[in-house]
């Protein structure tokens, strides 16, 4: 059953992850929360309970769907089921927005549930941009790409990664989505500089933008920033993402993938960032990238 | 190296680190082994967690360190072929069948299975609510066709071992006293509940089971030689909405 197109997500709508911990609560209490994001994967199943939820959901707030299993940069063929169950399950909610990773996750037929990263090469963007098209042409619309985490990159790369992604954008037309804690991650990890990167990205092509929190990891010699998704959003991305909204109104989302808070929390984060936006909005000093 | 060769490198190394990695130029700002073990983690620790959260019995019975072992080995030989992890756990019981470090346990496979059932199980919705008014309005000859249809989504897993009796005796930690010769049949079903996810599991009785198989090769009531015991079975299957529905026999 095809379901009523869903609204558009407002710039400067703040949203919050849709995970299964929460989904009675929601579903239940509708909190006030401009909008909601999902992991395609989880509900690709018919007449489960995770669909139902999904049902009494979608008619209450606008979605986007994220998916993490699509494997885009992989040289391994599209996976056509794989593809097929989320043109299906778009055709059936008709999310505002639907994304993917700059990243493979399989090869020769085997999947390792991680995002991988590519090198940034030309031939990795062709490649790239070649598969951008053909989700984009199967599913019959747009899709954004997510900028990575990664812990190490290739001597090989010889493209930035923000020049990568967008010659990704002019290529292919997709949108972009900004996860501005892997920026910072990446510029503690790898020394990328995060202005250069953000003033690199061409604004319009930002239709979406993530805040999520990360771990340190002691290694030998220092310690790394861990992507995991299952913390509070750092002050220095909290910066970040004042400093960006001065050029950028997309509509931004707490991403919390482990350790699951309470949905109070996630919604207390929603709610700093509106506060953190409204913030920059109102300040008559505004910082420079 | 073009981009196929550097990806099937890469997972040969997150599969079997070796020296080779070096041929792959990585750069990072700590030593490349140390980088590439993050991944490395993040691949076997995200499928374990995955497992452990699928198979508590089993990990339960085996203990922490043999789980690891076991799904370590698994991950590493079974791989998941699929853009999600969704269904991978639907592989272990055949692996355990299988693996000959758990042949001493053989009942193991069978407790994996019905947790797998289970855990299927929990994400189906159940049925709509039995037509009670249609059958109340047939006629006594009418309802001598009627055939009951089992709901959608359940689940019946006939056992050599005691499967029922291991799985609650581990959930009550009373795992004293169980007859490991007995053969055991359970019938998973979901259930209306207001946890996000939720299924029943009852044992079922040789005669349960033969009562299972008749409906599920659609006898009709005339066959079934119907008495007070089939008669309070069948009505507390249809209260539990295992038996969700009916239909009529085809006439002949």
């Amino acid at each position: 059953m095809n379901r009523t197109p869903n609204p558009k997500i407002e710039e400067l709508a703040i949203g919050i992850g849709l995970r299964s911990p929460h989904h009675q609560q929601i579903s239940e209490s509708l909190p006030t929360v401009d909008w909601l994001e999902l992991h395609s994967e989880n509900y690709f199943t018919p007449h489960t309970s995770q669909r139902n939820y999904l049902d009494n959901i979608a008619d209450h707030y606008p979605l986007s769907f994220h998916g993490i299993g699509l494997s885009i940069g992989s040289t391994d063929p599209l996976n056509r089921e794989h593809l097929q169950h989320l043109k299906v399950l778009i055709d059936t909610y008709n999310p505002a927005l639907v994304s993917e990773h700059l990243s493979w996750s399989s090869n020769n037929g085997r999947y390792f549930n991680d995002l991988l990263p590519m090198p940034y090469t030309t031939e990795s963007l062709e490649h790239f941009c070649q598969r951008v098209n053909q989700v984009q042409d199967y599913l019959g619309r747009q899709i954004l790409i997510e900028n990575p985490t990664a812990y190490l990159g290739y001597l090989q790369s010889h493209i930035s990664e923000c020049e990568f992604l967008t010659e990704i954008h002019q290529r292919t037309q997709c949108g972009l989505l900004l996860d501005l804690n892997n920026i910072y991650v990446n510029s503690i990890n790898l020394g990328m500089d995060t202005a250069e990167y953000l003033n690199t990205i061409p604004v319009n092509a930002v239709q979406e933008i993530h805040l999520a929190g990360f771990t340190r990891k002691p290694l030998e010699n220092g310690e790394i920033l861990i992507d995991t998704h299952g913390t509070q959003v750092s002050d220095p991305v909290w910066a970040l993402f004042r400093a960006y909204r001065q050029h950028c109104k997309a509509p931004a989302l707490i991403e919390w993938d482990t350790d699951i808070p309470e949905l109070t929390i996630l919604l207390e984060e929603a709610q700093r960032a509106k506060q953190e936006q409204e913030q920059e909005h109102s300040s008559p000093d505004r910082v420079a990238l | 190296m073009n981009l196929a060769q550097i990806q099937a490198r890469f997972s040969d190394q997150l599969l079997n680190p070796t020296d080779a990695y070096k041929a792959l130029q990585l750069d990072g700002p700590f030593a490349i082994e140390h980088l590439l073990q993050l991944y490395r983690n993040n691949f076997y620790i995200s499928f374990t967690e995955y497992l452990e959260a699928c198979f508590p019995t089993l990990k339960a019975l085996v203990g922490d360190e043999f789980f690891q072992q076991l799904a370590k080995h698994f991950i590493k030989e079974k791989p998941l072929s699929e853009g999600s992890i969704e269904r991978y756990g639907a592989l272990l019981a055949d692996y355990i069948q299988h693996c000959p470090q758990t042949q001493t346990l053989p009942y193991l496979a069978d407790i994996c299975r019905l947790e797998w059932c289970l855990e299927q199980v929990k994400s189906q919705l159940p049925d709509t609510v039995f037509p009670f008014n249609e059958l109340g309005s047939l006629s006594k000859e009418e309802q001598e066709h009627v055939c009951f249809k089992l709901a959608t989504g359940i689940e019946i897993i006939h056992s050599p071992f005691p499967i029922f009796s291991i799985w609650k005796g581990v959930k009550h930690e009373e795992l004293d006293h169980i007859d490991i010769s007995a053969c055991e049949s359970v019938l998973i079903y979901p259930t209306v509940s207001k946890e996000h996810e939720s299924a029943g599991m009852i044992m079922t009785s040789p005669s349960q089971n033969i009562l299972l198989l008749a409906l599920q090769a659609n006898t009709p009531l005339r066959l079934l030689e119907v008495n007070s015991e089939i008669q309070q079975q069948l009505t507390l299957w249809i209260n539990l909405r295992v038996i969700s529905n009916f239909c009529l026999e085809s006439p002949q």
